[in-house]
């Protein structure tokens, strides 16, 4: 499993090497974290005070009564549903369809899927906005959803192909012999089993989505439909900001994506990998 | 490896053998209008499958990349009615602006100083958490949740621990008797955004390159301890080596996102001192949406696209080198 095992005071050097990394990782949450609890005097002060004295919550109270940020969580926790739940169906069925069939062009399809997978991006903002304008989907949370679904569908193609490849094909046949059509073994069987799969797929979508800006920023102007780091960053540019509820705002914005990701993080990095490496 | 290679292997015979024999194992139970139709179902059915994800992906693909092609040889401004073609003077002009010539050297510098960086943490990292240390776990997540952060509020943080007179930052070195003026100098306000990137994707990089370590046999690594190779000779001799077509995809795919990155820029300098800071992609959104000179910011995304397109190139042939 490992290389070969060294001295004691090398691992304790690991050891040493991993926390201090761990944190520096962790410091500007934590840096986050104390400034929220601040008055905001205090949140200004010189020398800073490491720990709040006294805490208070009014911050976290004034973010959620006064200002659009739970209403622009909420509005990025349906742009990103809306984007896994189109990943999780279209991948799927196009990761069964490239790994159980042999038809003309399904190599050039699979090549051309990791092509765009690449050109995707800022280089698109443009010609898409545009197109959004013209579909009407401009300012609604349905078109954003549609957008950042095909930022991540390509990977997810990739990646629910090489899931169905591992599952044994003599499940496909028993179930013809039972006289399952190929439709019926994807719903019984096929998609069934690859559900890990279904389940990195839709957490990468998600999880992603919610945090993507530039797309957001640029494609939802009117207030009611802003997402929530669309939102912060206008918190964030005006005038003589509050720290402290700013901070606070930001601790809102990402608590429910960091603790879907601590409550799933295996699924998550092993679906980082499999995207990146296959 | 073995069994997804055998599963590929393996998914093509059951539709040779429907093929081939009607009235093989697969027929046995239906009749033969049954069997006619499972073969044209199974023509045809493939495409519907992959329909709607490969059409989606093309439409909002292909089709907006023609069109910025086509835009950037016309001077389209949001502020004016009429738009002519120019041919190719968007991007004559753009060879001879400062202001994106500055942007390209600063996406280079940007790109080359957190890829070394986040590499080579990521490999440390990565090597520390592929041997069986204590708490590896919680190690692995803390370095990863990062990651996890939109932009915007990795802006916040960073601002607020590097804020001039009273940031954290500055409070603890000043016992050092440093201070640093983290966004005075454009030199200053790069090297901030190259360690803010740091600080968000090292763990993403660890991830890549465990994913490659794993992959590794490890009786390898036994027949070096047979031979009284120490730490430095295997990873010199054993890992470097072996982890090379996983360190190449890892460069290509960091490097297709820095390039088209945004929003660290905007939300760490704001392209700030004086637009000094901006890189391809802060100037292509800025011309585009807040100076409306659609045209031009298109020839700055034709120029992204093109490098996009050659790392695409790199990245394709290593993998398929790196699958033989």
């Amino acid at each position: 499993m490992a290389a070969p095992s060294r001295s004691a005071r090398s691992r304790a050097l690991v050891h040493v090497f991993l926390a201090v990394f761990a944190a520096y990782s962790l410091f500007p949450l934590l840096w986050t974290l104390v400034t929220s609890l601040k008055r905001p005097a205090d949140a200004v002060a010189y020398p800073p005070q490491w720990i709040p004295s006294p805490p208070t919550l009014q911050n976290y109270v004034d973010v959620l009564t006064r200002t659009a940020v739970p209403w622009q969580v909420l509005n990025t926790m349906i742009a990103a549903s809306l984007a896994a739940f189109i990943v999780v169906a279209a991948s799927s069925l196009a990761g069964y369809g490239f790994s159980r069939f042999d038809f003309r062009g399904k190599d050039v399809l699979l090549i051309s899927l990791l092509g765009c997978v690449m050109v995707s991006g800022a280089t698109k903002v443009v010609p898409l906005y545009l197109m959004l304008h013209k579909l009407g989907l401009l300012n609604s949370l349905s078109g954003l959803g549609l957008v950042y679904s095909v930022e991540f569908l390509p990977i997810s193609v990739w990646l629910m192909k090489s899931y169905v490849d591992t599952i044994p094909v003599e499940l496909d046949e028993a179930a013809s012999v039972d006289g399952c059509s190929r439709l019926r073994t994807f719903v019984r069987i096929v998609f069934p089993l690859s559900l890990p799969g279904v389940v990195a797929v839709a957490l990468i979508t998600f999880v992603r989505s919610a945090q993507e800006f530039i797309y957001a920023a640029t494609f939802l102007t009117e207030t009611g439909v802003k997402t929530s780091p669309v939102g912060l960053y206008m918190f964030f540019t005006e005038l003589g900001v509050e720290w402290g509820q700013l901070t606070a705002a930001s601790l809102v914005v990402v608590l429910p994506i960091v603790l879907v990701f601590v409550i799933l993080q295996k699924r998550f990095v092993s679906g980082l990998t499999m995207g990146a490496v296959r | 490896m073995p069994p997804s290679l055998q599963g590929l292997e393996a998914s093509r015979p059951p539709v040779a053998a429907t093929l081939a024999s009607p009235s093989g194992s697969t027929g046995r139970r239906a009749g033969p209008g049954v069997a006619m139709r499972t073969l044209t179902s199974d023509r045809v059915l493939p495409y519907f499958l992959v329909g709607p994800a490969v059409l989606l992906v093309f439409a909002l693909t292909v089709y907006p990349t023609v069109y910025v092609l086509a835009t950037s040889f016309t001077d389209w401004n949001l502020m004016r009615t009429v738009t002519k073609p120019v041919g190719f003077r968007n991007y004559v002009d753009l060879a001879g602006d400062e202001l994106a010539i500055r942007a390209l050297v600063n996406t280079v510098l940007f790109l080359v100083g957190s890829l070394a960086l986040i590499l080579v943490l990521g490999l440390a990292l990565a090597l520390a958490l592929n041997e069986p240390v204590r708490f590896r776990t919680f190690f692995r997540s803390t370095v990863v949740l990062p990651w996890a952060l939109t932009a915007v509020v990795v802006g916040v943080m960073w601002r607020w621990m590097l804020i001039p007179d009273i940031g954290i930052v500055n409070y603890m070195l000043a016992g050092l008797g440093i201070n640093i003026s983290f966004f005075l100098s454009p030199a200053a306000a790069l090297a901030t955004m190259v360690l803010v990137e740091v600080w968000r994707s090292t763990g993403y990089g660890m991830i890549l390159v465990l994913a490659g370590l794993q992959g590794i046999e490890p009786s390898l690594y036994e027949a070096a301890r047979i031979d009284g190779a120490g730490f430095w000779r295997a990873l010199r001799h054993i890992t470097l080596p072996l982890l090379v077509p996983t360190l190449l995809v890892a460069t290509i795919l960091l490097s297709i996102r820095s390039v088209n990155l945004i929003d660290i820029p905007l939300v760490v300098t704001g392209g700030g001192p004086a637009r000094m800071t901006e890189t391809l992609g802060l100037y292509m959104w800025k011309e585009s949406f807040s100076f409306h000179h659609i045209g031009y910011g298109s020839a700055v995304a034709i120029v992204m696209f093109a490098i996009n397109l050659v790392l695409t190139v790199f990245y394709i042939r290593s993998l398929s080198r790196s699958r033989r």
